[in-house]
């Protein structure tokens, strides 16, 4: 008895790590290798904005970023429900579901709780709350395809309906993740790239007024990482506050 | 960055107004900077850090004439955004509305608000009208049956709206 315990360990290890990483196969080789959609690893996928999708809405908008696409509808405001606590300022409610055939596995599409906590986070900084006192806005999204990215896009697309609504806001919010895959930041990245990834940045920000409402950071990251990244991310951001503003004034004067 | 200069010469100044109407703006687009001369109206706000007017909803900015001018020479601008789609309008303290009545009872009265100031509403909002605000003098003594019934449309302030 006491022979076969000296024998064998009473410890336990996990395999070596680096032998896991071969069986594994990672979707990139090397140093060189290219993103499936060839894309560079700091360009992102092209942007499609539009408000307006939905007629019953008081205001929405319709994101489609490669193959990720959502919609954003926002009802209200209205009155808030007398069971909620008494507040002065605002509410907003949001909620965020995927559409059954929205992933490769057809999964039901119930309400993202985590999605939604996060969405409501980096929209609060943005709206002013003051200007509609005691009531709540409802921002419903829905993801109809998941390709990768998909908060980053419900929160522009979020922040994009709001506007159409004409809800009164500091800035527009815009938000973009970059992947960490092995030496590469990869930005906007996909369903498969994400899959893969060692580690995850996304920061929401108003461009125009250069302030953060999210930071969100998942894995190990070195500090110049997370320097590098949130240098792509808040350039990335900007340029999308661009085409936002673009795509609200030719909503806009298209109604006049 | 538009920083509006009041001009001596009027033709210019008609140029510029001009010039300002064309201008669409979208929510966090700088209107202007804050001064004495130049605040901020509806659809936009003051950044109390830097000082710098930004434009909180989409529309065309305005600069209009202070409206409070009691001197002629009145050079206080206001910097506004004319939204071409503003959310419903949604009952303040303050507010003046228009309701109609829809339950009674011996304290107090339910009303549904129809409109906020000139505007209607688009969701539903409710109030309601206590016995001791329907009237200045000898609040004790209202019976609600005999001052509302159903039905009934009110013009009311809303109070301070601490429940």
């Amino acid at each position: 008895m006491a022979g076969k315990s000296a024998s064998a360990p009473t410890t336990y290890n996990p395999s070596p790590p680096t032998q896991k990483k071969k069986q594994k196969q990672p979707i990139f080789q090397d140093d060189d290798w290219v993103r499936a959609d060839d894309r560079g690893f700091h360009q992102c996928r092209p942007a499609f904005m539009r408000t307006g999708a939905v007629n019953a809405a008081s205001g929405s908008a319709y994101a489609e970023f490669g193959n990720t696409k959502v919609i954003v509808s926002i009802f209200g405001p209205r009155e808030s429900k007398k069971a909620m606590m008494y507040s002065d300022v605002g509410r907003l409610n949001c909620s965020v579901s995927f559409t059954t055939f929205s992933t490769q596995t057809r999964g039901q599409g119930s309400d993202h709780k985590e999605f939604s906590s996060m969405l409501h986070k980096a929209l609060e900084g943005a709206v002013i709350l003051e200007s509609f006192p005691k009531t709540t806005v409802d921002i419903f999204a829905l993801v109809l395809e998941s390709g990768g990215s998909d908060l980053p896009v419900i929160i522009s697309c979020a922040s994009l309906a709001l506007a159409d609504a004409g809800i009164m806001m500091f800035d527009l919010v815009t938000s973009v993740s970059v992947s960490c895959l092995g030496k590469n930041l990869v930005i906007d990245p996909t369903s498969e790239e994400e899959s893969d990834q060692d580690g995850s940045f996304m920061i929401s920000c108003m461009p125009s007024r250069n302030e953060v409402t999210q930071l969100t950071i998942t894995g190990e990251w070195s500090t110049s990482k997370i320097h590098e990244a949130m240098e792509l991310c808040l350039d990335a951001c900007s340029k999308l506050g661009k085409i936002m503003r673009t795509c609200l004034k030719e909503a806009a004067s298209a109604t006049e | 960055m538009v920083v509006v200069v009041v001009v001596e010469k009027k033709e210019e100044e008609k140029e510029e107004e001009v010039d300002m109407m064309k201008m669409m703006v979208t929510p966090g687009e700088v209107l202007g900077k804050a001064s004495p001369l130049l605040t901020a109206g509806r659809g936009a706000y003051v950044n109390p850090h830097n000082q710098i007017i930004y434009a909180s909803i989409t529309g065309r900015r305005h600069v209009i004439h202070s409206p409070d001018n009691n001197n002629n020479n009145n050079k206080k601008r206001v910097v506004q955004v004319v939204g071409h789609k503003a959310h419903g309008a949604v009952p303040e303290p303050g507010s003046i509305v228009i309701a109609r009545v829809t339950k009674v009872m011996a304290r107090m009265a339910s009303a549904d608000i129809m409109c906020v100031g000139p505007k209607s509403v688009r969701e539903k909002f409710t109030g309601t009208i206590r016995q001791q605000d329907v009237r200045a003098t000898e609040i004790d003594k209202v019976d609600m049956h005999l001052s509302f019934r159903p039905g009934d449309i009110v013009r009311a302030l809303v109070r301070c709206s601490a429940l």
